[in-house]
């Protein structure tokens, strides 16, 4: 792994009430690559990936201790501003959700609040983002539909686009192609492919193929415990872990 | 045993369906006999005539209805102003801002005032918002009332429709997915700028049509306007003017001025015209709710 790492977790834990989700985590996720998180249902890998961006405090059940650094700074520390923290990452969800408004004010959404509000200015951002998440062919001649009239593939293309328009350093996705069909998924992995030169990424999956086709760094996680992370190459060829070499080999699921 | 089951299947969706018809039917029979119970009313002068007219002087055979449609509408729109705002911010503070405990202590609460029956609240009306008019709230715009005015039977009404309005908001508002928040938020939006720019969007057709319950019921509501609102058969001019809407005028005399001619029939084509009113507020709210779902949703 690099020297610097874009994000690092260390002693993380999460808590939903009693229960503890995250226990005791301590990673470094790589700049410009892909990154997976892998695991069985359960095992703590969209809570992992919430505390990167501050989404967890929503809950007001959930406790966190711990540290979570972005570029060096601990986005847990005092006097940290959520917003600006999350501003850094786009999500991607498991099912797009796109917001009640126009294909065009989803993608306006974000630089909206940042102040932008030169209709140039806004339909340049918005050209260019959806031709990056590639929806601009499909939809430019209706960017003023609502967003919810478009496919659940396009949905998920627009959430990215969106997500890209507030010019983020992170790219978080949870598991985003799990409600897409085979060709909306394969577009979908084929954006992150190229987005990488630019943008760190992480995804949770549990589809191993899919880590293994997109992946350059792996985190397995099992009961809310990180077993082993490492390049993916080295996990998939020699993990180190028993239980790696069994989630692997599809033994424990 | 399969044709017994496709039977059985048969009688439940014909019945269903039955009852569904009949209480269709129980509408259009109310609808067609006030229609001919009106007809002798309707007889001595045209219709738009007697809703324009703001003479009642049921003695002289003029009925006028102007008065009492005019004090049914300034009555709810008053109640809906007060209502509407400080509904739409409780629901929002309940569902996104309010702890899980402060939730649970205040549902059941809501609910309980939803069900007290109108007569306390027009009580409570004549005890306390009447005379807080008269000494109060009057002088200090600089009118005289005598307390018993729109406004005392806006604020009746605005204060038991509230607990409906909340309790629907709040309902559709927790209907809306935890990841459309997080998208939103996820962006950078603070917490105000989600529940403002994409949670109150996304409830809109749900917030219409909550208040629309509550509109329904405040239309319709009797005893408490009727103790409060001062029932005086002129078209009011402010806030501050009693008025005389449709369900007072009908339940303070239906049964007592029969022997006065066609007072009866003028009864029953004022319950017609209530119940246009309220099928007309129906049809409106629900052509400006399929835009809305259309252009939002
Ligand atoms: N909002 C919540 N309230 C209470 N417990 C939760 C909540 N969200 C998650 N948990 C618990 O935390 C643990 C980790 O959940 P998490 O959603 O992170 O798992 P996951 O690895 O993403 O699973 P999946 O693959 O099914 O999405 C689980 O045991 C779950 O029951
Ligand atoms: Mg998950």
């Amino acid at each position: 792994m690099t020297t610097n790492p874009h994000i690092r977790a260390d002693r993380l834990n999460v808590y939903y009430g009693r229960e503890q989700a995250l226990k005791n985590i301590s990673i470094g996720i790589p700049a410009n690559r892909i990154t997976a998180i892998i695991g069985p249902s359960g095992c703590g890998k969209s809570t992992l990936l919430k505390s990167f961006n501050r989404l967890l405090e929503t809950n007001e059940q959930v406790t966190i201790s711990g540290s979570v650094s972005v570029d060096g700074e601990n986005i847990y520390g005092q006097g940290v501003e959520v917003t600006a923290v999350r501003k850094k990452m786009g999500l991607l969800s498991q099912r797009p959700y796109p917001l009640p408004m126009s294909i065009y004010d989803n993608v306006a959404f974000g630089p909206r609040l940042y102040g932008i509000k030169k209709k140039q200015a806004l339909d340049e951002l918005v050209e260019r983002h959806l031709k990056q998440s590639s929806l601009w062919q499909e939809v430019h001649h209706r960017l003023n539909d609502p967003a919810s009239s478009l496919s659940i593939g396009q949905q998920q293309r627009l959430c990215l686009a969106r997500g890209l328009a507030v010019e983020p350093e992170i790219i978080l996705g949870d598991e985003p192609t799990s409600a897409l069909d085979p060709a909306s998924s394969q577009r979908i992995e084929q954006r992150f492919l190229e987005l990488k030169n630019d943008y760190t990424i992480i995804i949770v999956t549990h589809i191993l193929r899919q880590a293994r086709r997109l992946a350059d760094y792996i985190i397995f996680l099992y009961m809310g415990e990180v077993i082993e992370a490492g390049p993916a190459r080295e996990i998939f060829e020699h993990p180190k872990e028993k239980m790696t070499r069994e989630y692997i080999n599809g033994t424990i699921s | 045993m399969n044709r017994l089951r496709t039977v059985r299947d048969t009688i439940a969706s014909r019945g269903m369906a039955l009852i569904t018809v009949a209480s269709g039917g129980v509408l259009f029979l109310i609808i067609l006999g006030l229609f001919l119970k009106s007809r002798p009313i309707l007889a001595s002068g045209s219709f738009f005539g007697l809703m324009a007219s703001s003479n009642w002087h049921p003695l002289k055979g003029e009925f006028g209805f102007l008065p009492f449609i005019a004090g049914t509408l300034w009555t709810t729109g008053t109640a809906l102003i007060i209502a509407v705002p400080p509904c739409i911010l409780t629901a929002i503070y309940l569902s996104e801002y309010a702890s899980k405990r402060m939730r649970q202590a205040a549902a059941p609460f809501i609910d309980l005032l939803a069900g007290l029956p109108s007569v306390i609240y027009g009580i409570w009306g004549v005890l306390a918002v009447v005379p807080l008019i008269k000494n109060h709230i009057a002088p200090a715009c600089g009118v005289s009332s005598s307390g018993y005015s729109i406004l005392a039977g806006g604020i009746v009404l605005a204060i038991m429709i509230v607990p409906v309005i909340i309790h629907v908001i709040h309902e559709v508002l927790r209907t809306i997915p935890v990841e459309l928040r997080e998208a939103s938020l996820a962006l950078g939006a603070s917490k105000w700028q989600t529940v403002r720019q994409v949670v109150l969007r996304k409830a809109l057709p749900g917030v219409i049509a909550a208040v629309v319950l509550g509109l329904s019921r405040a239309f319709g509501e009797t005893m408490a306007v009727l103790m409060v609102a001062g029932n005086v058969a002129r078209v009011p001019g402010s806030i501050f003017d009693p008025a005389y809407p449709l369900p007072a005028l009908i339940a303070n005399n239906y049964g007592e001025m029969l022997s006065v001619p066609l007072y009866d029939s003028a009864l029953m084509l004022a319950s017609l015209v209530l119940l246009i009113i309220v099928v007309i507020f129906n049809i409106f709210s629900r052509l400006i709710l399929k835009t809305v779902e259309r252009r939002v949703c």
